[in-house]
């Protein structure tokens, strides 16, 4: 077996090592993340189901004038929790025996919020 | 004396503009990475236009809200998506642009922080957070 020796210039090594150190810094980022909704999951907060979805964005759009200015607790397409403030909505729903319920504060339609910055 | 307990402590850049957080936004088997700024005064959260249509959103399928900042009203559609920052996960109820060149990323009160404990040490560009248990 023949052998080739090739000499790698010092400046190609350096890029070498700088690159290698970004892309294993991007790669720690992305696991980092996938990580983080993994939990996200394990906490059973993430909600994959389109169905459970689209229950709740159509109560929102049946009842917001009607719970406009209030926080809302909403399990699938019930409503389980009404109030002024979060912590009133969430402990009806708590009253109610749901322990994870989606929480919103309803805005009417010719509400105007404030958009921040 | 008051005591608050924190389980994350991150470290931001006080030489940038505004306290930046990178979020996570989760539909079914889609999934994005951004940065987003902390704002206390935006009552949602708001993200831009592309980010919603990247998780397989239509957009204007979304609940219609206006907003007004000082510079005038926009329209944004509301929409429930998971949002992730630094390991907390929220089941939210979140906004997305009607304008394609609105490019300011928030994070605002509902939906956000109406669930968290937040300290925040800007002297020392240290942020501390916990999920409202």
């Amino acid at each position: 077996m023949g052998q080739i020796t090739i000499e790698i210039p010092q400046s190609v090594k350096q890029d070498y090592q700088i690159n290698s150190e970004v892309f294993l810094e991007e790669l720690e980022n992305l696991v980092r993340k996938f990580n983080q909704v993994d939990n996200a999951t394990d906490l059973g907060l993430a909600n994959d189901d389109e169905q459970i979805r689209a229950e709740r964005m159509n109560w929102l759009r049946e009842n917001r004038e009607k719970y406009a200015g209030q926080y809302v607790a909403i399990d699938g397409n019930r409503l389980v929790g009404v109030g002024k403030t979060i912590r009133e909505a969430h402990e009806q729903a708590k009253e109610n025996d749901i322990k994870n319920p989606f929480l919103i504060r309803v805005s009417g339609e010719n509400e105007i919020l404030s958009g921040g910055l | 004396m008051f005591q608050l307990n924190f389980e994350k402590l991150l470290e931001y850049d006080t030489s940038q503009t505004g306290i930046g957080l990178d979020v996570t936004l989760k539909l079914s088997d889609k999934m994005l990475s951004l940065t987003a700024k902390i704002d206390t005064g935006a009552d949602h959260c708001i993200f831009e236009r592309q980010f919603g249509e990247k998780l397989g959103l239509k957009i204007e399928n979304g609940i219609p809200q206006r907003f007004s900042t000082v510079t005038g009203t926009f329209l944004a559609f509301g929409h429930n998506v998971m949002l992730v920052t630094e390991g907390l996960a929220f089941d939210s109820y979140i906004f997305f642009y009607e304008n394609e060149h609105q490019k300011i990323n928030v994070l605002g009160r509902f939906g956000w922080l109406d669930r968290i404990v937040l300290g925040v040490i800007d002297y020392e560009g240290k942020l501390y957070l916990n999920r409202y248990e």
